[in-house]
Parts: structure tokens; sequence; C-alpha cells
């Protein structure tokens, strides 16, 4: 992973104890995430039964990966025979690679990109400028970050942290916006404006994909801006980057996942665009890609197979656990680190990281502490259109991380076990001291410790234990 | 068509890392369903799927309800709500797709001043309008389906500051499952499931039509 | 799964009080208050003799090996008071009652011992979060009279919202008390930001997101009532740090207050 992204060079609490010092960005993170979800309820309210369809995606999801490889050759087999390449990419590197190749071989100058986390995940821009390529991302959120020189701080609103007069600052700033515009539509209409003609002289277009559906080897992709179908139709060729798990085996599961993607993520009923993707060019069509890829990404997924994080897999990257949690509420996505941000961040990010630093499981401390930005309060859960139980995922992250605890860590747990398996132990005897030290994982290190007493009063102490009251026979 | 990266050894990463995640957990996954579930839309309730007549108002109000604009007309677009089309959106320009109904509306906007062409990226970059027809109209979304191989294109319904789209009455269906499913290869290069105009909420989370695509999208219902 | 099967507590009589680390050390007027309003309601209460806590703290922290020790250790005791004829084990915190009925058998069975893991389903049976029983017995078991009015809002802690799936049932209780006025809180069930050891792991985070509720209290609000002490405690400090007049009450103690005179302490 780029070393350029904050999580190796901070801590989570740092990250996060500068994101909630920052009172505008706390004002449009909230703002942005209580408009998603109050969409998402009155998208929801359309349908019968939500609830029993998440759990029926659940099965889903867990049902195309249980046949994951089977699956990907499917799709494999079909994408060529509509005419498109496939490159199976084991890790980001071999992904940026290829489609650095792809790029020189056509003499490719203006590459155009549409939203892609997979392609964040490998650090894509930075490998096609050292091939001399000018990257535009298109998605307008994705293009101010970039213009910004920043990291997108949400999967499906890469600018929720910024409002309408940062935006404009950075028009002013990095696309020569020459009179200064703060209104939104006009802020889009200036962006349309520079977009539009990149489009248009581009020749290598770059996606993600929603969803590969192999008995037809299409991929899918959702979006509002219509950048994608921009992307997908105006360059000569076309490379789609594919997180490996992305996949549906049949239309009737793609349906099922694609119809519930839109209600959770943005609140629609369905996004603006739902675009369907199967190769090239077809005959006798006067545009689109000469040439289709797919690039299939692995890159750490296939080792959360088989391991109690499988579930992780399937997620369909809403955005919808993100707009819930109470933790991302305060510090929006940079806090997170990493590419993925929120709930799903906090669990996809020690996963996939460790593979990729050639850490062990659980041994990458920058990664796995980002388990511990999470109350548990199970939120995310409630919210995922496919049921993935991420406080449980994140419980055994926290299982992973507390194997390679340090000593100091390990032995103040053993203490409080010792303490607290003693029964006769507390009770009669207990002094203010010893239950002081026993509520220390409650409260941190007590006493004395800063951490709960800045911004909080230190709770009184009663003078008497319960079960000096019981004994007493005064309840 | 070619192959990079290896195969085989890609899938057997996958296969010898797959086995059966150690449960235990107290959110256990549920089985696969035998038949996976369609959505079912409340506006749907007590409408006939198979009846256009029935499907006609449910189609509108959700087309409607993702800012898109309708019309239903009885037979031939009539040339007055051509008129005022042209006149309230100030057309000069339009390209159309290579479907009859396209073709056939654009000869009547010829007619009535307005200088059409047939699709070209160039041209239709620059137009005011662009006219297609639907493969189908999706009654519980209010989406409107436009496939690259009838249209001739991918993206002639994408680049003018207008979409104006024709939809036969007979081909609404209920959900995007009856476009969805079933679909088998050969498929179209390109098929795009289109629910209202062009939208960003990237700032502010304030919608804003418009955003690359058409900032209208206007479908006339023949029926 | 986190809901036990349909069960019926119209009949119980005989309870055993599962106290928790929080309740016995820090707010033992919260068990203090359930025993009293159990006892009122019929019920004859036992304090199990060895119970300790259980083991949210280290499993929450990942330590799966001291969270079973100590809650194998209040397992034990809970099930010789089911042995010797409790009918139900009542716990006056929501977030101890998820440990104990979602989570234990899946603590026993990672650390390895899958016979603990079974008892611990057994007796998840038969554990209540205290205001889910309360409310599930026939109301004339227990009457509530009134107490010297109060302007309340009502905490719903996450994880007997989520996990238990107790919603309703607290605040049917308040509403049955006099003198006690619930107003919306349009952040009720938001996070209090506590989360155990996140709130001494990302204390900024945690203490903003009390904020985030305690900005948004109705006006003149006198009082925060939740079922769970350490959510209680998260926004109590918060509030006093704050110099805010806001008190906090656990459910239990209200309901004490609310017993008719006659019954209660001496009952
Ligand atoms: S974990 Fe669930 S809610 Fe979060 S982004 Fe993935 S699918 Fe959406």
């Amino acid at each position: 992973m780029s070393n350029e992204w904050p999580l190796r060079s901070s801590t989570l609490r740092e990250r996060s104890a500068t994101a909630v010092g920052d009172p505008v960005l706390r004002a449009n993170v909230g703002a942005a995430t209580d408009r998603f979800r109050t969409k998402r309820t009155s998208a929801l309210a359309r349908l019968h039964d939500p609830d029993a369809l998440r759990s029926a995606a659940r099965g889903v999801r867990g049902d195309i990966l249980a046949d994951w490889a089977a699956t990907l050759e499917l799709l494999a087999d079909n994408v060529q025979a509509n005419g498109g390449h496939v490159c199976w990419a084991p890790t980001g590197a071999d992904a940026n690679d290829y489609i650095a190749s792809v790029a020189q071989r056509i003499g490719a100058r203006t590459v155009v990109k549409s939203k892609s986390m997979a392609t964040e995940e490998t650090g894509l821009n930075e490998a096609l400028a050292a091939v001399g390529c000018d990257t535009v991302e298109t998605d307008l959120g994705e293009w101010i970050i970039q213009l910004a020189e920043e990291h997108p701080s949400h999967i499906i609103a890469p600018a929720m942290h910024k409002n309408r007069d940062q935006v404009a600052d950075t028009f002013e700033a990095k696309a020569g916006m020459t009179e200064r515009v703060t209104e939104p539509t006009e802020l889009v209409a200036f962006a349309r404006r520079e977009l539009r003609r990149r489009f248009l002289e581009a020749d290598l277009g770059i996606t993600g994909a929603n969803l590969g559906v192999a008995e037809t080897g299409s991929i899918v992709l959702v979006t509002n801006e219509g950048n994608a179908r921009m992307v997908t139709s105006m360059p000569r060729v076309h490379i789609a980057v594919m997180g490996a798990e992305r996949i549906a085996r049949t239309w009737d599961q793609a349906d099922l996942v694609l119809g519930l993607l839109a209600k959770f993520g943005t609140g629609q009923t369905l996004s603006s665009y739902t675009t369907v993707l199967s190769g090239p060019r077809g005959e006798d069509e006067a545009d689109g890609p000469d040439e289709f890829h797919l690039v299939i990404l692995d890159n750490g997924r296939s080792d959360i197979a088989g391991t109690e994080f499988a579930e992780m897999l399937n997620c369909i990257r809403c955005g919808s656990c993100l707009n819930v949690c109470p933790v991302y509420h305060q510090t929006g996505g940079h806090a997170y680190g990493w590419v993925y941000p929120g709930p799903m961040g906090a669990v996809l990010t020690p996963l996939l990281a460790s593979q990729q630093t050639g850490h062990g499981p659980g041994e990458d401390h920058h990664a796995g502490e980002l388990a511990n930005a999470s109350t548990l309060c199970g939120a995310c859960m409630e919210a995922c259109p496919v049921e993935i139980p991420l406080q449980d995922l994140l419980l055994g992250l926290r299982r992973r991380n507390a194997e390679h605890a340090g000593l100091a860590e390990r032995s103040m747990w053993r203490a409080w076990a010792a303490a607290w398996s003693r029964p006769g132990a507390y009770g009669a005897s207990a002094t203010v001291a010893t239950k002081a030290r026993r509520l220390a994982p409650l409260l941190g290190r007590l006493p004395g410790g800063s951490r709960w007493t800045d911004g909080r009063d230190l709770p009184d102490l009663p003078a008497r234990t319960f079960r000096q009251r019981w004994d007493a026979g005064d309840v | 068509m070619s192959e990079h990266g290896d195969r085989a050894a890609f899938l057997d990463r996958i296969r010898s890392r797959q086995g059966r995640p150690p449960g235990g957990g107290p959110h256990p996954p549920p089985p696969a369903p035998d038949v996976v579930p369609e959505l079912a839309y409340r506006t749907l309730d007590g409408v006939d799927h198979d009846d256009p007549f029935a499907l006609l108002p449910v189609f509108v109000a959700a087309a409607r309800a993702a800012e898109a604009t309708v019309d239903v007309v009885d037979d031939e677009v009539p040339a007055e709500l051509l008129l005022r089309f042209v006149g309230d959106h100030d057309v000069r320009t339009a390209v159309t797709s290579r479907e009859p109904e396209a073709v056939a509306l654009g000869g009547a906007l010829a007619a009535a001043g307005v200088s059409v062409a047939p699709y070209d990226r160039e041209v239709a970059a620059a137009a005011d309008l662009a006219i297609t027809s639907a493969t189908h109209g999706i009654a519980a979304t209010g989406s409107v389906v436009v496939d690259s191989a009838s249209a001739g294109s991918r993206a002639v319904s994408l680049l003018a500051k207008l979409h104006l789209c024709v939809l036969p009455m007979t081909r609404l269906v209920a959900s995007h499952a009856d476009v969805l499913r079933g679909q088998q290869r050969p498929m179209p290069s390109g098929r795009v499931l289109i629910t209202g105009p062009s939208r960003t909420g990237d700032i502010e989370q304030r919608l804003t039509l418009g955003a690359h695509g058409p900032v209208a999208l206007h479908i006339v219902v023949v029926r | 799964m986190s809901d036990a099967p349909d069960r019926r507590p119209d009949g119980v009589e005989r309870v055993a009080l599962f106290v928790t680390c929080v309740g016995e050390l820090v707010e033992p007027d919260v068990p203090v208050a359930a025993v009293r309003v159990l006892r009122a309601a019929g019920c004859d209460v036992d304090v199990p003799e060895g119970q300790t806590c259980c083991g949210q703290p280290a499993w929450n922290s990942g330590f799966t090996a001291d969270a079973a020790k100590v809650a194998g250790t209040s397992l034990d005791a809970l099930e010789r008071a089911v042995a010797d004829g409790a009918e139900a084990v009542v716990v006056p915190a929501g977030s101890c009652a998820t440990m104990i009925r979602v989570y234990w058998p899946q603590l026993f069975s990672l650390a390895g011992d899958e016979a603990a893991s079974d008892r611990a389903r057994a007796l998840g049976e038969r554990v209540w979060e205290l205001t889910e029983l309360l409310d599930a017995l026939p109301d004339e078991r227990l009457g509530l009279g009134s107490v010297e009015p109060c302007a309340a809002v009502y905490h719903r802690s996450c994880h007997m919202l989520r996990e238990l799936h107790v919603a309703e049932q607290p605040e049917a209780l308040l509403a049955r008390v006099d003198g006690c006025v619930v107003a919306e809180w349009a952040a009720a069930d938001q996070c209090c930001g506590f989360g155990g050891t996140f709130s001494v792991k990302l204390p900024e985070a945690s203490v903003a997101m009390a904020d985030e509720k305690l900005d948004v209290l109705p006006e003149g609000t006198e009082v925060i009532v939740g079922a769970d002490a350490s959510c209680l405690m998260q926004l109590r400090t918060r509030a006093g740090a704050r110099g805010m007049q806001v008190r906090t009450e656990h459910i239990a103690q209200v309901l004490e207050r609310a017993l008719p005179d006659d019954r209660g302490a001496d009952a």
C-alpha cells in the first residue's frame, strides 16, 4: 500500500482527535450522513420487508462466494466470448503494471477515470503518472479530492467532508476557476464544462465494477452523474478493475443485490444510471471502446476466504455502515487512515493490509488498531444490505490484536481476570484502592489517567459496595 | 480476446483458502434462499404486472419522483407537444438514435425548424437534445432502458443537454427484475437503466441535476 | 441467535440478580433498587454468592481467555442459583445481559470450553434484562405510583436495542409512573460514546459522541433515565464537565421511587 496514506505515519487516536477538533469537518460530515440516512429510510419504505431482503442478500452473497473460483472462471470465459480481455491480478502492482502496459501500447495521454475504490487501493494514478499519462478523476467528488490532493473520506461521497466554500477554494486554486462561484449548481456546471473536454479527448477510460455477472460476462456500473457512462463510451479503450469478490453468478442474484445497493447507499430507488456493459463496442455501433479489459484484482481478498472474517467479502461498498456509524459521524473518513473508512474500513483495512505489508495476521499494529474505532454499538450491521455482522468481525480483529499485544496490556488483563475470578476477594474487603484497580480496564489507566478526565468528571465511588450493603441487610 | 496473468494460480489460491469459516458467532448467516427473492415494491401492490394500463400510473409517479418529466400521448406524438417542448427548452439542435420511433420524432422536430442529425459524438456533445426510444419502461422505479444495439450508440442518451425518450406503453414492465433477470448472451454491448436525469449530490449533498449527462429527462409514453 | 425462545414469566417467583461489576462497585444503588422493585413485584430475590463480572471488558478488548475465566466464575454462580430454584436471572444492565445471553456461548467456545458454552446457552434462556422481565409480568404484579414531578428523557442503549431487541419496555414502564414525564429526545437511540475501552482509547471521539446527545436534550430536561449504568456514567460525567444541570438515573431507581410506600424497601 502506498506510504502516502496517513495510516502508517500517525495513530488512530491522533487522526480522530484532529478530525474531532475540526468543527467545519464535523458539521459537513454530520449533515451529509444525516441526509443519507433520511433518504435511505424513505427509499426502504417503498419496499415490503427490507429486512427479509437483507437476510436473503446475505445468503445469496455467501452462496456466490462459496463457489467463488468457478464463478470467476465462468465470468472470465464469458468476458472473452464477448470479445473482451481478462487480466488476473494477484496484487495491486500486477493490476497497475497491466494497465500501464495497455496505456503505453495505445499511446494514451489522457486517461479518464470514474470512481473506483479498487484503484485507490492499488495506487493506480501514480503508476499511470509514471508512464506519462495525465489521469483525471471524473466523479465530481473524486475530482475535487484529486485537485485538493487529498484522499476520499467516504466510499460513495468522497468529498463529503468539504463544503461549498472549500470546493470553490479548490477550483480557484487548482482548476483555473477565474470567476468564483459557490452555489452548488454553478460549481457543478463549472466541473461539467472542464470535464466534458477531458472525456472527449481521452484515449483510455478506467472504471471499477459494482458487480461482474458471470452468466453473461457483463459488468455493472452504478452512477448518478453519468461519468462512468462517459468513461466507457468516449475513449477507445475501457479497462474495468474489479475486486475479485464483486461478482454474481446469475442475473437473479445481481438483480437482488443491485436493487438493494442504491437504496442503502444513496437512498435512491435506483441510481440515475445502472449500466450493464458486455464487451467492447458492438458491430455497427457509433461509439464505445474498441477494446474492453477486465482486471480481476485479488490484492489480499483470497486471504480473507475461509477465515472467521469471510463475510467481509460480501460487502458491496454501499456506504450505509459509514452513514450510521456514530464514530464516523464524529471523525469522518480520514481518521481511518486508508482507502476504506467507517465500520467496513475498520474491518477491511486490517484484513487487506497485513497481506500487503507482509505482516502476519494481527501483526500490523497500524492497521489492526482500526478495530478499536467502534463502540460495538451494532448500528452498522443493522444498516448493512447484506447484513455483515461487522461488530462481531471487529471483535474478531480485537482478538487477533490481543494475540500480539504487549506484555503490559496482557499482564493488566491477566491481573484483572485474577481479581475478578476470586469472588471472595471482593465485597467486604474491597478498599477503594483495589476497586480502582479492578476498574482500571473499564476507565483506562485510573487513577491519574487523563484520557477519561479530559472532558469528563471522574465518577464518585460509593462508600459501601453492593455486597456490603446486602450482607448488612440494608437492601 | 486475450488472457493475461495466471488464471490457474489465481483460482487455486482462492480454492485453497476456502473452507467453512469457523462458526459460533451470535449472528450466523442464513442458508442461501432456493429462489432469489425479487424486491417487492409497495407501489405495485394490487397492480396486475401484465397490464400496461395498470402499470402506467405507477411508472409515471416513479419517474416524476426521480425528477423526470412525463407526457402520456395517445398515438403519435402530437405536434403541439413537440413545439411546446422545443420552445420551453430553447431547442435548436438535436441528435437521434437509430430507432424508428426516435427517427420519426426527429423528422417531426426538423419540420418544426430544429436542426436534427443522426448521432455523432461531437455533434451530440454540442446538441441541445437527444432523442431515443426505450426497450423497456420499469414501473416500480420509473426507469427507461436504452440499449446500444438498438440505439446504435452507448452515449446518444448521455451527451446532449436534454434527453427525450419515447416509450411505447406496451413495453412497460413491473420491476427491474423483469429486465435484468433472464438476460442471456449475446448481450448488447451497453444497456442502461436510466432513472431520472444525471445528478450529483457531491457538494453538500445538494441535489444538482445535469452533472455530466442530461440536465433533464423527458419521457413520452405512447399509449 | 440473540432472541431467546418464547418465554413466559407470568408466574416467576424466584429470581437471581446478577449485580454486575459496575453495580457492585460504582453504582450499588442500582442493584439495590432492582432488588426492591423485584420484591415489590412479588419476587423472592437471591443474589448468588460468587458472581463477579460478565467478562465484557476483556471480551471487548479481545482477551478471550481472561474474559472466559471471569465469566466462568459468574456462570458457576448463576447456574447454582438456577439449580437452587431461581426461575429467572435478572440483569439490571442491557449490555451485561447481552454479554451473557448473546456472547457467552461464543466466548466459552473460543476459549475451548464447549461444555461451558452449552451451559451458557442453557442459562441464557433464563436471563432477562430487568425491564424486559418487569414489563412482561402482568401489570397487577407491579403496582407503580408516583414520583416527584420530573422532566425526563430515556436513553436507549445500543445492546439492549439491537441485540436483545428490548426497545419499548423501559418507556412502557416509565409511562406507568405518575410524575415522570418522558419527552421525545431526537438522540434517544444514538450511542452515548462509552464503548468500554473505546472511551479511553479514542477519548476525543467518545466525548464528542456524548456531546452530540447532550446538545439536543429537550429544553428543561432534569434527568436522563437509562437501563445501563455505564452509559449513564458517560453522559453524567460529560454533562458535569460541561457544567450542565442534568442528572442521570437508572430506571430501576425511578421505579423504586415510584413504589407505593408499603412495598419495596421493607417488603
Ligand atoms: S459493510 Fe455493508 S453497509 Fe458497509 S459498505 Fe459494505 S455492504 Fe455497505
